[in-house]
């Protein structure tokens, strides 16, 4: 099969370069376009994550065939490890340690930018704004802001590539405007097709741990007053840290932000009250003989809001 | 601000300075340092590559002159930057034939902001190299190793200092310094057929 | 041409060469041609990375047309100019005046008369903030973790996020996960 490497050949003049058709889109529609891009096409580069004043590099592989779809994160650097989305399905291989851990995952959707909701839906919570034009990577692009609505989420800005409508920039900022976190393609390419990964099973030098399907029961706490928009949409019960009793798991996401609620048996090892690292914000407390708490990819206020109006329910133990 | 542009300011401080106390040989300095910004600037008034250079000499000269009276209340090349604004304004005034007898004051300016610029003088030839050169810096750039085209696309792309990239890639400085200057011969390198 | 010289041209266009150092650099570049015409690709190479065109570049000449054409210049005698201007943006807008108003007592200017541009109150346009400035609630003090964080936390975010499996903190292996599972 031929390989098509495609090339930006598009360039810059200084009167009428864009097209009149371009000069239509919306902010919501190229979204929209890119959220279908992403899905749709077979692409590859090289992803740069900058995170709590950390840089990683890793290389970057969407394949997509007929309805299915596959995204890998190959790292650059040590540890040398390999992340591999499978529709619901996320697997992270550690070169060093011949372990592979799986997960379930549905609510995830990319690496990249997660979009769980309609845009539709989202334009109750953020604005959507087509703020102009910028090379990415030597690749021409729609910088589209996302701004939100009150002060319970961040806003983001995500660089879409004009031809093909992929993302090569999206960068997170705090109320003040700061940068928080960004992931920047170097380079990107897309291709007729991409191989998929298969993701490799036990074996006897490896360590595997794999997910067991099973009734986990009901939740043993609710949250009441969530800032509007954050739905539960997941819940598990996990065996964590060494923990012999299980760590209740509680999703919830506006459609953009997400936010996990943990709740567990007290550990002195985590202090009550707010704390943050990189982008993530977190807020613990202890209720009765438990420890909950709340983070996310969202300002203090909103994790504090949430563990604080988490009630435990007696009797669904 | 950050500490490299503090050096490179300073620099433009000490020079300004022994200009003011009769060293001229220092203002060639200034020029050297500025002259590409200073033609690009005036070049996206004035669209005329060949009368861009002379405008921007202009410029400079109109900045020498004004020096006597330069207090330092903004950065040298802010200070510099406009005057080669107004330079550039008030040749395009002068070439749409207005009566523009007595010297434009900066703060008339903006009045003539809206003259019709005069139209590009792109040779075809010139948008063919234009897009050549282009070209060969990108498939240069994709070709760079991995580390170093990152450390060029963060610098470029993202402005960030060489400190910033340092930390970021977890490498000293003097890492960074070395990867974006091998990063710049290696388009260097690549570009000399055709700039040659 | 020295690799070492090279180097510092790239240095030089990033702000980042020591003050010194530039000094020399430049005078080094003003009396070789190959050095001038090195920092003027370099320069050509940024422009198109950003821009995406060919840069319009000074001529192989022109520092030297404008070295010639200021030769005929007057030459400035300010002998008590000093350096004020870092010291001067700090100090209050009283005190520029007074300093300013001495020191333009005594300079004196060997010349043919000239036409001086009015000092001006330079305004650079500065980029816009890259989004809009949401209203700031009441701050909540939150402790700031670097990297590596405690079990728990890097646990949490695993579970969170499958974006947090690919953070390379050595020391944390995955943690083992029997997961029961129930979608909404």
């Amino acid at each position: 099969m031929t390989v098509v490497v495609r090339f930006i050949l598009l360039f810059f003049f200084s009167i009428g370069s864009a097209s009149a058709e371009d000069s239509k889109l919306t902010a919501k529609q190229i979204l929209a376009n890119m959220i279908q891009a992403m899905g749709a096409l077979n692409y590859e580069g090289t992803v740069v994550f900058l995170r709590n004043s950390k840089l990683e590099t890793m290389k970057y592989f969407h394949a997509a065939e007929q309805g299915r779809e596959q995204e890998r994160l190959v790292s650059l650097n040590s540890p040398l490890r390999e992340v591999v989305r499978n529709g619901d399905q996320v697997s992270c291989r550690y070169n060093d340690t011949q372990t592979v851990v799986f997960d379930h995952r549905p609510y995830e959707r990319s690496f990249l930018v997660n979009f769980s909701r309609s845009l539709d839906e989202l334009a109750n919570l953020y604005d959507f704004a087509l703020s102009g034009e910028e090379d990415v990577a030597m690749f021409p692009a729609y910088v589209i802001d996302i701004r939100p609505k009150d002060e319970f989420r961040y806003a983001r800005r995500i660089w879409v590539e004009k031809l093909q409508f992929l993302p090569l920039k999206v960068a997170v900022y705090d109320l003040s405007g700061a940068l928080l976190e960004q992931v920047v393609f170097t380079e990107q390419h897309v291709k007729e097709a991409l191989p998929f990964s298969e993701v490799q099973s036990a074996n006897a030098n490896s360590q595997s741990q794999a997910i067991k399907d099973n009734n986990p029961g009901k939740l043993r706490f609710i949250v009441t007053n969530p800032p509007v928009g954050f739905k539960e949409i997941y819940f598990a019960r996990r065996t964590m840290h060494d923990s012999r009793l299980p760590v209740d798991h509680l999703l919830m996401t506006d459609g953009l932000a997400s936010i996990s609620v943990y709740m567990e048996n007290k550990n002195p090892d985590l202090a009550s009250g707010p704390r943050s690292v990189g982008v993530v914000n977190f807020y613990s407390r202890n209720l009765d003989d438990y420890q909950v708490t709340a983070m996310g990819e969202v300002p203090p206020l909103t994790v504090k809001t949430i563990a604080e109006g988490i009630g435990i329910k007696y009797g669904s133990r | 601000m950050k500490s490299h542009s503090r050096a490179s300011e300073q620099l433009d401080e000490d020079l300004v300075l022994r200009v003011q106390q009769g060293d001229k040989s220092a203002y060639d300095l200034l020029v050297i340092k500025y002259q590409h910004k200073i033609v690009q600037l005036v070049n996206r008034y004035v669209k005329d590559p060949s009368e861009s250079q002379d405008v921007a000499q202009e410029a400079f000269i109109k900045a020498y002159r004004a020096l006597g009276s330069f207090r330092g209340e903004s950065a040298f090349y802010t200070w510099l930057y406009r005057i080669a604004i107004n330079t550039a304004k008030n040749y395009l005034m002068s070439r749409s034939r207005r009566n523009v007898d007595m010297q434009i004051d900066v703060q008339d300016a903006e009045v003539y902001e809206n003259l019709p610029q005069l139209h590009g003088q792109e040779t075809p030839e010139r948008e063919l190299l234009s897009r050549e050169i282009v070209e060969t810096i990108k498939t240069a750039i994709a070709k760079l190793p991995e580390e170093m085209r990152v450390a060029i696309m963060l610098r470029e792309f993202e402005g960030m200092s060489y400190e910033e990239i340092a930390q970021a890639m977890d490498c000293p400085v003097g890492t960074v310094r070395s990867r974006i200057f091998r990063a710049r011969e290696a388009i260097d390198n690549k570009l000399t057929p055709l700039l040659d | 041409m020295h690799e070492d010289l090279m180097q510092k041209i790239s240095q030089l266009l990033d702000d980042e060469l020591p003050q010194k150092e530039a000094l020399s650099l430049l005078q080094k570049i003003r009396t070789r041609s190959d050095l001038n015409n090195k920092m003027r690709r370099y320069e050509a190479i940024t422009y198109a990375i950003k821009n995406h065109e060919m840069s319009v570049s000074s001529t192989s000449d022109f520092v030297a047309s404008v070295s010639s054409r200021i030769q005929r210049e007057p030459t400035y005698m300010i002998p008590n100019a000093e350096r004020r201007v870092v010291r001067e943006r700090r100090l209050t807008r009283s005190h520029k005046i007074a300093a300013t108003a001495a020191s333009v007592a005594i300079i004196a200017f060997v010349a043919h008369t000239q036409r001086h541009e009015p000092a001006s109150n330079i305004q650079v346009a500065t980029a816009k903030p890259p989004v809009k400035q949401v209203p700031q609630m009441a701050e909540i003090e939150t402790p700031r973790d670097s990297y590596p964080v405690n079990q728990q936390i890097n646990d949490y975010l695993q579970a969170h996020s499958s974006i947090y499996t690919t953070n390379d903190q050595a020391g944390f292996q995955p943690y083992a996960q029997v997961t029961h599972y129930s979608q909404k």
